[in-house]
Parts: structure tokens; C-alpha cells; sequence
């Protein structure tokens, strides 16, 4: 099959491993507005326009001068964000019909693979770097008067960091239980074959195991992006900004544009797997309907982040427990052939 | 590597020793979200239990017993106002008050109306911009801009009586200022945003209750029994939230022709001492009602034929948004402040706050400590540590060797 | 292009130096409240000086602050703009210029110019949230004609 003589195979690759990611890329900067403005009209008032939280916002960044980033590696610190962003895009390349019979790339192994190196990368940062806000912030007499004076002290974004591997767990359980329904209904775990599984309009989505597998996907979804309900990695109100603390400038931008390729990746997986609507270039009408349907998961998580607090390991744990097993219970179910 | 070699050490916050109780400290410093002021807190954490807690509130130090020294009694009003933002009325409340019963200046009924309805407004904007950053330090943005939502009308309110949203001076000595008067037409404002106000917190609050992500974070964290509070003297709402029912307003003369009821709660916990505050604007809107009433009209409300002389030290206990407030000083025969002391409730709320946190995880610290609603840009003291472990707080006799 | 992002996304970071607070809930109230709502204009809070483009220094800088201070100014990126807001922040307010028999307070560092420049001040004691809003929009129109 990889025919490289072939002008319309090679044509076909190229499209599906550059246009689609750019333009994908392009349309994923606008989620993050959608996203910030669907939460401002809950709290009743004018959000930001809706280019501005995405697309002005990383060219912002880009223009800025860099500084001297504190870190103890600072150019593995500052192109950590750029690697989640190679892995994102593989993840979108991978999805396409183009690649799947490519060195077995179509499969459902490779995306989970991929979504971990970007989950990974914000332990790394975090370990890595100080910033001024923490540690280093010049206060007279450190230690005075206490009974411990002294002590390990660890910088915000450390904390961070182990608060993101103990996400990983919770987090990650729920949405690759998620993204195992589908091979339990069709028995095949590459993308291709389940999406032709639910050609002829009978959509996985609307069938049971489909509906449970939704709702469990849509926590995996949460979690992975560290929005409200489960942002105790990066929370506001006692780590600032967790592991991506020090990021400047242009490296900053990377930060941004890696948030909204998770926002547009996770949700295009999930079309491709639920709907069945793949991320084919020569399909035109397809490819609308595809990034028609990207948007629910954005659109359901802004409506679910604007009211919900900060959710701590207290209730996390017992949460993510419960909605594993819920999802384990129906893969095993569907497994079987009872659903 | 960006840093120096011998920096490094500092740089990563390694310390030379580990406790073997704990496994980190973490410290918040300066400039937090979580933080309306700027002081330094350090929690010593281990696997996310906090194991210990400490507070310094030293860097809003700004040398006010100090400059209120030999200033005369009409000029430092200026000044006891700008102690705190929030509660500026009442430290100008507090000090006025203070030189008229030691003077035996009596101000007309209506002023002490007047007084008494900026105080209780006053009371309003603090617990809701209270509750609004509480939910924020929860995580709960939607309800944070609600409450803010909520407290625009009384900022208003304040803009239309006084002329300033915050800083309103509405007492000087012997009286209001005569443009804060209220005449029939601010009344019937007032009134109707007290209405409109009380339907929709009472909305708020049945809906905060119900929701149970947020009840959750709330409930059963930063407890602080009846004896934990009385032992640390904490007071106020937060002294009221675990069963302590002390409140000053019962004490005050301004407050003895109004009809109210203490709010109070035993459960110690986060969540009440939010409810506590909650239940306490309702107290306050109906306090306001009753001001407007006896308020409103024509009457005098200066009392202008007093004079400054010497007055011995006097002392005056208010009752403020946050708890018990203290001001004491005397005057010379010229009329000029002799040794001014303020204490604020802050300073106890929050060392009963530094024990209610230990047990529970870290960001449930941080709610805890904001849940005592710390204002400390008034409650910096000198406190010496003896080796002996005795603690011991320095006035200002002793710092000039008296 | 550059002009047009630094004028459409724009990160607001707040440090508070020691002030009486009115300063600060003034802006937490052009910030939080829905009726004068700062994002509409495209202005973001964030606590994070490696995100911010313009500064809000409220209160007079007390000693024990003014050396944080610098080092939170030199950790902001270029281009920056600094706006000290509120009296005290100005001039040192009633802290600095008013004194009793022993003079005025000996623990203030001064206003925030001695300190870090400063491009826009905005009077007041406290300012009304409109005042602020209508400075970060000064201080925008400041950032976008900046050319490098």
C-alpha cells in the first residue's frame, strides 16, 4: 500500500500530514474564546471577544521579549511545550484514513501513547523551574520565630508537578476506559475499522454502551484539559499556575496553542470514534460535519467549568474511582455481547 | 544553567536539615489570589495534609500609632479612616466615638442613626465582598461575580449618601457630616435597594446551599471547636460560627433603641462561619430599615458647641464586620493624641485560623484561612519571643524605654 | 499584526504593596464585577508576572515590600507598562505627607517611582473603577504604539 510512485497516494499523504493539522490548528485557536465567552454570559455580563483567549493571545506572546528563564534546564523547560504540541499533531495525522495501514500508526495504541507524552510534559516543567513568586521572593527574615527553620522548601510549581502525576491517574483512567468502549463493540482496535463500523448512519453515540462511554469520555476530557472541576493541578487559588509558571514569551505561546490542540484533539478523536465522522481531507462534506461536531465537548465542559469549583483529592479519588468502574462495567458488558 | 553555583541551593529551596514529621514547607508569599493583603504564609505539608502553619503579617507595617501622635483629634480622622479599606467607617466610628465619651460630646439622634446606618452598610459590603472572594478562592467564579453582582447597589447606595464608594467620613466629632444627611428622597432609595437586595441574597443562599460540589468543599473542613475559639480569643463571626454568642452591639449605647438578633452557629466549620456572615446581611438589612426610619427628615445633626481639652485615657470597643475592635488614647491639654492604640480582630481570627487548618489538605488551608476574613493591614504588633517560649506583645512605652 | 495582538489580548497583573486595601477592591471591583467587567475590553487578571504586560502598583511601598517589588518588575517581559494607582501609590498619601509630633512613618520605601518607573498614574483615594478602567485603556493605547 505505500505506493510512492503513485502521484495521487503521495498527494493524499501530503494533505493529511500538513493541511489537515494546520487548519486544524487555525480553528483550534478559537475554542478558547468560544470557551471564555460561554462562561461569561453564564456569569451574566460581556465576556472578551472571542479570538482574544486563543489566537491574539499566542501572537501576543510571540512578540514579547524573552527574558532569562530560571531553570535548572532551561532549554528542556522551554521546548517542553513545543514537544505536547508535535505530539498533538501526530495524534491528528495518525486519525486520518490516509495513515492507517502505516506501520500499524491507525491504532488506538498510538493515540493513547501520544496523549500520555503531553500529559508528561507538565511533570517535567514542573521539577524543573522557580519563579520569582515562589521561593525566590525576597522576604526579610525567612524563617523568623518559627520552629522549623529549616526546612525543605518547595517551589509552587513543584508541588504542581506532583499534584499532575497523581492527575494523570485520575484523569487518564476514565477517558482510555472511554476510548476502549468502541474496540469492545467492534473488537478491532484500529481507527479505521471502527469508523467503517458505523457507516450507514448507525453512529456509535446512540447506542448504550455509546451513551455511557460519552458521559465517561467527557470527565476523561475535563480532567485532561485541568479545567474547573478538576484543575487542582494548576489551581489558582493556592499554586498561581502550577508547572507552566516560568514560561515567557514564545514559549509561552507554545503553552497556549498545546491548550487549545488538547481542546480540538481529544474532541476530534472522540467524533472520529463515537460518530464515526473521520478527519478525511478528500471528503468535504465529512470534514464540515467533523468540525461541526468538535465543538459539543468544548461548548458541554465551558458550560460544566462555570459552575463548578475546585474539587480536591478528597472528593477526586472517590469520583474518578466510581466513573472508571462505571466504564469498566460497560466494556466488560459490551465485551461480552450483552449491550 | 541561569543560576550561580552557590545560589543553587537557595534557588530550589533545599534546607540543610529534614524534619522528620513533614516533608515540605510551602510557602505563599507576598502577592497570592488567595490573599487580599500581603503577608507570608508558610505550611508545612505532608503528602497534601497540612502538619503545621505560620503567619507573618509584618510587611503592611506602616508606623500609624506613630504618625497619629501629637496630631490633633479633628486632623486624625483623616488618617484612622485610611487604616483599612474595607472597614474604614468603622475605625472612624470607633475613634470618634472614643474622644466623645471622653469628652462627653453628645451627638443628636439622628447623626447616631446616620452613624449606625453607614456601619451597617457598611457590614453589607464587607460580608459580600467576603463571600464573593471566598468563592473565588474556592474555585466558584460564577458565584464570585454573582455576589459582586449583588454588591454593586450598596456601593452605590454609599456613592449617593456620602459622595466616595469607599472612605465614605460620615462621622466627624459631635455629629455626621452635614452632606451626609439623609433626606426623605435617599431614604426611599435606600429602602428600595434593601428590598430589592434581600430577595435576591436570600436566592443566593438557598442556591449556595443546595449545590452539592460546593457544600463538599465546605463542610466538615477547618474545624474549630468552642474551646479552640476561646482559647485563641478569636471574635466576631468567626468566634460566632462555633458557638461563642458574644457580640458588641450589645453593648454599645448607639445600638440600644434597634431591634436585632445574633446570628449564631456551632458547627465551626468553613461553611458556617460563610453562613454565619451570610445570615448577618440579612441581620443588617433589617438594622438598615430602621435607620432610614428614624434618619430621615430635617433634624440637626451637628452638635457644634464641644472643645477639645484634656481628656484622660479613654477606650472604646465597636463591633466591626470582622469582630471586636479596640481603640484607646488620650489627649493633651491642647488637644493633641497622646499614645493611640488600635487592635484589630485579625490578630487572634487568625492565629485561631493558623490551628483550624492543621488536618486538613492543602488548598482546603488556604479557604480556611481566608474563611476568618483577614484584614491585617491594621494588626501589625511587635512580639518578642523570650527562649523560654513566653510570648510577650510591645507597646510603644516600651520601645521608647518607658 | 503586532500591533493589532498587543492590543486585543492584553494580561493585567496586581501587586499590592502594603496599602489600606481600598485601592485593591476597587479593582477586584473593575475586575469581578459584571457591571463594569475590565474583559470586555480584552484585559485578562492574572497573578503571574512572566504573563503580564501591564503592572498595578497599589499602596505605598513599605520596606519590607519594596525589594519584591523590583524583582516582580524585572520579571515581566518586555513590553511593559506600569501604573501606580491611588494616592498612596503616587505620592505616599496620608502615610508619607501628614506627620504629629514625631513625623510620618519611617517604614515607608516611598512612592512607587522611587522604586520602579512608572508610565501612568492614576489619582484618587480610592479611585472608582472607571478611573481604572479608563488608565488600562491609556496604558493600552501606550503598549500598541510601542515599536519594538
Amino acid at each position: 500500500m505505500l505506493d510512492l510512485t503513485d502521484p495521487d497516494f503521495v498527494g493524499s499523504i501530503l494533505i493529511a500530514s500538513f493541511g489537515i493539522p494546520l487548519v486544524s490548528i487555525l480553528y483550534a485557536t478559537v475554542l478558547p474564546g468560544i470557551e471564555r465567552k460561554i462562561q461569561a454570559r453564564i456569569q451574566q455580563r460581556i465576556g472578551p471577544g472571542v479570538l482574544t483567549p486563543g489566537f491574539f493571545n499566542i501572537f501576543k506572546f510571540i512578540f514579547k521579549h524573552k527574558p532569562v528563564i530560571t531553570s535548572t534546564l532551561p532549554t528542556l523547560y522551554k521546548w517542553s511545550p513545543f514537544v505536547g504540541v508535535i505530539s498533538l499533531y501526530l495524534v491528528l495525522v495518525f486519525t486520518t484514513p490516509q495513515w492507517a495501514d502505516i506501520l500499524g500508526l491507525g491504532s488506538l495504541v498510538a493515540i493513547i501513547g501520544l496523549l500520555k507524552v503531553e500529559e508528561f510534559m507538565y511533570v517535567v516543567m514542573g521539577y524543573l523551574s522557580s519563579n520569582i513568586l515562589s521561593v525566590r521572593l525576597p522576604y526579610p527574615d525567612t524563617a523568623r520565630g518559627s520552629k522549623w527553620p529549616d526546612a525543605y522548601r518547595s517551589t509552587l510549581e513543584n508541588w504542581g508537578s506532583v499534584r499532575m502525576w497523581k492527575m494523570i491517574m485520575l484523569a487518564s483512567l476514565p477517558l482510555y476506559m472511554a476510548l476502549f468502549i468502541p474496540v469492545a463493540a467492534t473488537r478491532s482496535i484500529k481507527i479505521w475499522e471502527i469508523v467503517n463500523a458505523q457507516s450507514g448512519g448507525n453512529a456509535f453515540v446512540f447506542t448504550v454502551p455509546g451513551f455511557v462511554g460519552t458521559v465517561v469520555f467527557f470527565f476523561g476530557y475535563v480532567a485532561i484539559l485541568n479545567e474547573y472541576p478538576f484543575s487542582i493541578g494548576k489551581a489558582k487559588a493556592d499554586l498561581l499556575e502550577g508547572p507552566m509558571m516560568e514560561l515567557a514569551s514564545s514559549w509561552r505561546a507554545s503553552y497556549y496553542l498545546m491548550r487549545a490542540l488538547v481542546m480540538f484533539a481529544v474532541s476530534s478523536v472522540f467524533v472520529t470514534l463515537y460518530f464515526g465522522v473521520p478527519l478525511d481531507p478528500l471528503n468535504g462534506l465529512n470534514l464540515l460535519i467533523h468540525f461541526l461536531l468538535v465543538l459539543i465537548m468544548p461548548v458541554a465542559t465551558a458550560i460544566l467549568s462555570a459552575f463548578s469549583p475546585i474539587l480536591t483529592f478528597r472528593q477526586l479519588i472517590p469520583l474518578s474511582i466510581v466513573i472508571t468502574l462505571v466504564g469498566f462495567f460497560t466494556f466488560v458488558m459490551t465485551m461480552g455481547g450483552a449491550l | 544553567m541561569a543560576t550561580e553555583d552557590d545560589s543553587y541551593a537557595e534557588f530550589m529551596g533545599k534546607g540543610k536539615s529534614r524534619e522528620k514529621t513533614f516533608e515540605t514547607e510551602i510557602p505563599i508569599g507576598f502577592n497570592h489570589s488567595a490573599l487580599l493583603e500581603p503577608y507570608r504564609t508558610r505550611y508545612f505539608v505532608e503528602d497534601e495534609i497540612i502538619r503545621d502553619c505560620e503567619i507573618e503579617v509584618d510587611p503592611a507595617h506602616r508606623g500609624i500609632e506613630r504618625i497619629l501622635q501629637g496630631m490633633p483629634i479633628e486632623k486624625a480622622n483623616i488618617i484612622t479612616e485610611r487604616i483599612c479599606g474595607i472597614c474604614s467607617h468603622s475605625h472612624l466610628f470607633n475613634s470618634v466615638r472614643t474622644a466623645e465619651i471622653g469628652l462627653g460630646i453628645e451627638p443628636p439622634e439622628a447623626a447616631v442613626a446616620v452613624r449606625v446606618l453607614g456601619q451597617e452598610l457598611e457590614r453589607l459590603h464587607s460580608h459580600l465582598i467576603f463571600i464573593a472572594h471566598a468563592c473565588e478562592v474556592l474555585g466558584h467564579e460564577t458565584f464570585a461575580y454573582r455576589t459582586f453582582l449583588m454588591r454593586e447597589p450598596v456601593m452605590q447606595l454609599l456613592y449617593m449618601i456620602s459622595g466616595n464608594r469607599v472612605h465614605y467620613s460620615i462621622p466627624v466629632l459631635g455629629g455626621i457630616r452635614p452632606r451626609t444627611q439623609i433626606p426623605t428622597w435617599k431614604g426611599e432609595k435606600i429602602l428600595a435597594a434593601m428590598d430589592e437586595l434581600e430577595v435576591e441574597l436570600k436566592k443566593f443562599i438557598d442556591r449556595v446551599l443546595s449545590d452539592i460540589m460546593v457544600m463538599a468543599r465546605l463542610e466538615g473542613v477547618g474545624l474549630c471547636d468552642r474551646k479552640t475559639a476561646k482559647k485563641y480569643h478569636a471574635n466576631g463571626p468567626t468566634a460566632r460560627a462555633s458557638g461563642i454568642d458574644f457580640d458588641h452591639r450589645s453593648h454599645m449605647h448607639e445600638y440600644e433603641d434597634f431591634d436585632w438578633e445574633m446570628v449564631v452557629l456551632d458547627e465551626g466549620d468553613n461553611a458556617a462561619r460563610i453562613k454565619t456572615r451570610a445570615l448577618e446581611c440579612l441581620v443588617s438589612l433589617d438594622i438598615s430599615r430602621q435607620c432610614v426610619e428614624r434618619a430621615s427628615g430635617d433634624s440637626d445633626v451637628l452638635n457644634r458647641d464641644w472643645e477639645t481639652g484634656r481628656m484622660p485615657m479613654q477606650h472604646g470597643y465597636t463591633e466591626v464586620p470582622r469582630g471586636e475592635l479596640y481603640h484607646s488614647y488620650a489627649l493633651n491639654d491642647q488637644g493633641k493624641i497622646q499614645h493611640y492604640i488600635v487592635r484589630t480582630p485579625t490578630m487572634t481570627n487568625l492565629a485561631t485560623m493558623e490551628v483550624a487548618c492543621i488536618g486538613d489538605q492543602l488548598t482546603d488551608g488556604v479557604v480556611t484561612l481566608a474563611s476568618c476574613d483577614p484584614c491585617l493591614t491594621c494588626c501589625n504588633r511587635f512580639i518578642v519571643v523570650d527562649q523560654s517560649g513566653k510570648e510577650r506583645l510591645m507597646t510603644p512605652g516600651d520601645l521608647r524605654g518607658g | 499584526m503586532k500591533s493589532l495582538a498587543r492590543r486585543r489580548a492584553i494580561h493585567v497583573m496586581v501587586v499590592y504593596t502594603g496599602g489600606c486595601n481600598g485601592c485593591d477592591i476597587e479593582i477586584v471591583a473593575a475586575v469581578f464585577s459584571p457591571v463594569h467587567d475590565i474583559e470586555q475590553y480584552n484585559v485578562m487578571l492574572t497573578w503571574n508576572p512572566r504573563e503580564a504586560d501591564i503592572l498595578l502598583v497599589t499602596g505605598p511601598v513599605t520596606k519590607k515590600i519594596a525589594p519584591a517589588l523590583k524583582k516582580i518588575y524585572e520579571a515581566i517581559p518586555e513590553p511593559k507598562v506600569v501604573a501606580a494607582v491611588g494616592a498612596c501609590a503616587i505620592n505616599g498619601n496620608v502615610y508619607k505627607n501628614l506627620g504629629g509630633d514625631l513625623g510620618s512613618s519611617w517604614e515607608l520605601a516611598g512612592p512607587v517611582e522611587k522604586i520602579i518607573p512608572v508610565d501612568a498614574k492614576v489619582p484618587g483615594c480610592p479611585p472608582r473603577p472607571e478611573d481604572i478602567i479608563a488608565a488600562a485603556a491609556t496604558a493600552i493605547k501606550i503598549l500598541s504604539e510601542r515599536s519594538d
